[in-house]
Order: structure tokens, then C-alpha cells, then sequence
């Protein structure tokens, strides 16, 4: 039997939907078509989420003093209430960044420019590295893959599946305070946007609160994108405005290479990882790590959650769930080119 | 029950295809019922598939409200609204991803699927044997979202490439590569016996 035959079995015998889950469907379909407007906002499990996360996460990392969440309203996007005092291990990093930036001439990406950017990435599972390399115009409208054939295919980008888009990058401020605003602004706009149900598709979580989501905004764009090296000692120096960061000694990146990370803690005890060169201080990879033996608790009533009291999931201390290396960015004549 | 149409039809006239139907809920918005009423049972299956079933009711609900809301969008030239169903359900899934890798996970690791009361478990058993089922698992839960999305909706929900290239808008090559990419991926795992290497936590 061949694999896509063993596939078309596996869990064919899925119940069918309940007559109780159906109707409430139904009604939900009903409500929303007599409703006289859009604009009605309703609370997504996932806000609730984040508040117990935050309330988690506060009685692990006792390294803060205020560990809570910033703030900010999401009802208004762009408008951060409170911003943080700057750490200053953190902010030192940044600052020696910034130094080394400057040493270079200034760059400007034009918005309609292709850039390229080839990851290593280890699976968590299988342990295989995947080569992954990737063309982005510098302002998020169009990406292109090269297939197995070596054709090249050209998308344009769905603004509500690619969050964060490269365009968080276009014209962003190149001193931390302006980007730590900027990336709290860009974390509330996608809180809002989720709301709304007006994003499909993201990889910055924002179930594990404000801060830990202004983590992965940061931490994905240096990912994912080419950065100027100026916007990447900026995006150091917003990672100071972030309760709990802290620096990290030393750090293996998916390529073997080691430096020291910056470092933030969520509520499952994962810490969450940006290797950066200790010389250049250039971005390396990304690591996410149990930095404590996890086994996933119930929930408190009310919430809800995927938790299966006979399974409950299990880490042990030092499982690595992420690892990736970022091996060549580059802007680049056009897409499928390399530099 | 469909409501009041501003002729009577037909005795024998067909029933109107997907497209007609969201046509006519432009105009008249309770006439979408009928589309959730055609596709509920199907999509429900394939969502609680990928994240069990208590996910599934929410995301299915939610799968709706999104179409609902997008009607206007819909393509009419395309008669069944399965494809961009399907696609709408998958992004939704997306963001259930957490819980998918870890159902996939939890097989892969003690082989009892954590998904909720099989009807005939030993239908699949007979079909597919236990560990054969731990590495399938295990190899989809280390497959990346775009290449499992492709994966599953031509073999769970048995659309056409080209109908899943445009359930999840993506180029019909992107959908052949991503096929390619997995395939290769689950076949390079079934081949493997030593599970005890690739369980990293166990």
C-alpha cells in the first residue's frame, strides 16, 4: 500500500458532526446574516488565552519586577499606552550593533526591489534539514519560489496570509525606541486584525501575550526577511523595551555556528531564542528551547483548550522545538536570482 | 427551507448550483443557508481530521461566517463551492496549527490517536497497522503547513490539484512541488523502522 493509499485511511473514521455542534453553526450563520452590521467585535477565546498565559508567565520569569503586558488598546491601533524602560544588558548589545552598523554606508532598499534569503531549517521531528530559499519584494506585495523543475513562480502576496509581511520592515525607524513603538504598534494591528477576522494566516502568536508577541514579530522579521544592518540594530535595541529579554552566553544555530541569543520565556517554559555573531553581531538563526521539564496542566475552567487528560503533552528540559540558520539575504536583480 | 423564489419553479427544474445560489444571497442573504447545509457534514469531517473534533465544531462555524462574509467575492463561474470552502477551512486550521502538530505528535508517539471516540477503529487498524500509523503521523506532523495543507486537502478532501491551487491560491506548480516534497517525505519515513531515533523526546 502506498503512502497517499495508508493517508486516505488514517482517521477516515472521524465521527461526523454532532446535530448540537451543527445547529449552533447554523444559528451563528443566521445571527450573522440578519445582523444589521459587520461591526459587532466578539471576544475570540484566544484574548482569553493570552490573559492567563500573561498571569503563566508571570510566575515563571520572577527575574522581572512588573512582569505584565504593556498595555496598549487594540481598539486602536498604532497607539502603545505604555512602552517599558529600556533593559540595559540588552540595550549594551544593541548599542555595540549599532556601532558596527555605522561603520557601513547607509542602505536603502527601494520598495519594489527583490530580495533573497536561503534559511536552514531542522525539523523537530524527523530531525532533517530542510534548504529553503526564499525571493520577497522589499515591500511584502510579491514572493517567488523556484520548484523542483527549476521554474520560477511569482505570487502576489495576500496581505491577510503573510503577517508579518516584509513591508513591516519598509521605512521602518532605524533607533530602537522608534522600532520598539513600531513593533508594538505592528503587534497591536495584528491583535486587531485577528479580531476582526481579518487574518488568515500568521506565524507571529499572539496567544502568549503582548510581550511575547512583540518577541516573535522581531525574531520573524529578522527570520524571514532581508534586513539593513542598521534595521537590525534597531530591532536589538526594540527587543530592550521588551519585559523579560534577556542575553544569552552561548547559542548553537541550525548550521552549527554559535553566538549569543537573545532570549524570552513564555508561559510553557519555552524560551525563545535570536543567535546573533558576538564579533559582527550579525543575525545568525533561531532557536526555541524547554528551558524546564513541561507537562501541559489543565486548564482553568472555562477556557478553552485542546488538553487531554489521558495525554497530557510532555517535554523534557532541553527539547529544542526550533531551530533555524539564515545562510545568505541579499537584494537581488529579480526573483530567482541569486546574489 | 429555501425562501419564497420570484417565479415558481419548475416542477422539474434542477436545484440551482453553488454559484446560483451564492449569486442569489448577494440579494437575499438567508438564501446562503443552503450552501452551509450542502457542505457542513464534508468540511466538518475534514477539520476534525487535521484537529479533532471539538476544534472542528468551532472552526467550522467560523469557516461559514468567513464565506458568508466574502460571498461577494465568489467566483460564480465556479459551480461547486467545495474548493473555496476548503480553502477557507484550511486557513482557519492554520491557526490551529499548535494543536494539530500535537495530535500528530501524541500518535507518533504512543500510537492512541488523541482524537475522540473512533466509530470502527479496527476498520483503519486492519488497513493500516499500528506502526505504520505512528510513522504516518509522526512524518505529517514534520511536514511544513503549506506542504501539509496541499497534502490533505487532495487526499482528505479529494480535490484536483487545480482546485486545491485555488483553495489555497497558489500557482498549480507550487501545488505539484509541495506534493512532490511531502510524498517524498512520508515515503522516506514509512521506509524507516527505528522510531526510537526520530522520537526526540521519548
Amino acid at each position: 500500500m502506498d503512502e497517499l493509499h495508508m493517508l486516505a485511511e488514517l482517521r477516515r473514521d472521524t465521527p461526523p458532526i454532532r446535530a448540537g455542534a451543527s445547529g449552533a453553526a447554523r444559528a451563528r450563520l443566521l445571527e450573522e446574516m440578519t445582523a444589521p452590521s459587520r461591526s459587532r467585535v466578539r471576544l475570540r477565546p484566544i484574548i482569553v488565552r493570552a490573559g492567563v498565559v500573561a498571569a503563566l508567565a508571570s510566575a515563571i520569569i520572577t527575574a522581572i519586577a512588573v512582569p505584565r503586558d504593556t498595555g496598549g488598546d487594540p481598539a486602536r491601533p498604532g497607539v502603545v499606552a505604555v512602552l517599558a524602560g529600556a533593559q540595559p544588558a540588552v540595550a549594551a548589545v544593541a548599542k555595540r550593533a549599532r556601532t558596527a552598523a555605522e561603520k557601513q554606508s547607509t542602505e536603502k532598499v527601494p520598495a519594489d526591489s527583490w530580495t533573497y534569503v536561503r534559511t536552514l531549517q531542522r525539523e523537530t521531528e524527523s530531525h532533517d534539514l530542510s534548504d529553503l530559499r526564499d525571493w520577497y519584494t522589499a515591500d511584502g506585495r510579491w514572493n517567488a519560489g523556484v520548484d523542483d523543475d527549476g521554474r520560477v513562480t511569482v505570487s502576489e502576496i495576500d496581505p491577510e496570509r503573510d503577517v508579518p509581511s516584509a513591508a513591516f520592515l519598509l521605512g521602518a525607524p532605524t533607533e530602537p525606541e522608534g522600532m520598539a513603538r513600531h513593533v508594538y504598534a505592528e503587534v497591536d494591528r495584528i491583535i486587531a486584525a485577528e479580531r476582526a477576522g481579518g487574518i488568515r494566516s500568521s506565524t507571529v502568536d499572539t496567544s502568549r501575550g503582548r510581550d511575547v508577541a512583540a518577541f516573535a514579530l522581531v525574531k520573524e522579521a529578522l527570520k524571514r526577511y532581508y534586513v539593513t544592518p542598521r534595521q537590525q540594530a534597531a530591532l536589538y535595541g526594540a527587543l530592550a523595551y521588551i519585559p523579560g529579554v534577556t542575553v544569552i552566553e552561548d547559542v548553537e544555530d541550525a548550521a552549527g555556528r554559535h553566538g549569543q541569543a537573545f532570549g524570552i520565556i513564555d508561559a510553557q517554559s519555552v524560551r525563545s531564542e535570536i543567535v546573533f555573531d558576538r564579533r559582527t553581531y550579525r543575525y545568525l538563526g533561531s532557536r526555541s528551547v524547554f528551558t524546564e521539564d513541561y507537562t501541559e496542566s489543565p486548564p482553568p475552567p472555562g477556557v478553552d483548550s485542546d488538553y487531554d487528560p489521558d495525554n497530557p503533552l510532555h517535554f523534557a528540559k532541553g527539547t529544542v522545538v526550533e531551530l533555524t540558520a539564515k545562510m545568505d539575504a541579499a537584494v537581488v536583480d529579480g526573483p530567482g536570482q541569486r546574489p | 427551507m429555501l425562501p419564497e423564489m420570484t417565479s415558481p419553479p419548475a416542477v422539474s427544474s434542477p436545484a440551482p448550483d453553488d454559484a446560483e445560489v451564492i449569486a442569489a444571497s448577494l440579494s437575499d442573504s438567508e438564501r446562503f443557508a443552503t450552501i452551509f447545509d450542502r457542505h457542513v457534514e464534508e468540511i466538518h469531517h475534514y477539520i476534525a481530521r487535521r484537529v479533532g473534533t471539538d476544534a472542528a465544531d468551532d472552526i467550522v462555524a467560523e469557516t461559514f461566517l468567513a464565506a458568508f462574509r466574502r460571498r461577494s467575492v465568489y467566483d460564480v463561474s465556479r459551480s461547486d463551492a467545495r474548493p473555496w470552502l476548503y480553502g477557507i477551512a484550511t486557513t482557519l486550521v492554520a491557526r490551529h496549527r499548535r494543536s494539530e502538530v500535537r495530535y500528530l505528535r501524541a500518535l507518533s508517539r504512543t500510537g492512541a490517536d488523541p482524537l475522540p471516540e473512533s466509530l470502527a477503529d479496527g476498520v483503519v487498524n486492519r488497513l493500516v497497522t499500528h506502526d505504520q500509523k505512528r510513522r504516518l503521523a509522526g512524518a505529517l506532523a514534520t511536514l511544513g503547513q503549506g506542504d501539509r495543507d496541499a497534502l490533505l486537502l487532495v487526499v482528505w478532501g479529494e480535490l484536483t490539484y487545480e482546485e486545491t491551487a485555488r483553495a489555497l491560491d497558489i500557482p498549480l506548480g507550487t501545488v505539484r512541488s509541495r506534493l512532490n516534497r511531502a510524498r517524498h517525505k512520508l515515503r522516506a519515513r514509512l521506509g524507516r523502522n527505528d522510531l526510537t531515533k526520530e522520537t526526540h523526546d521519548g
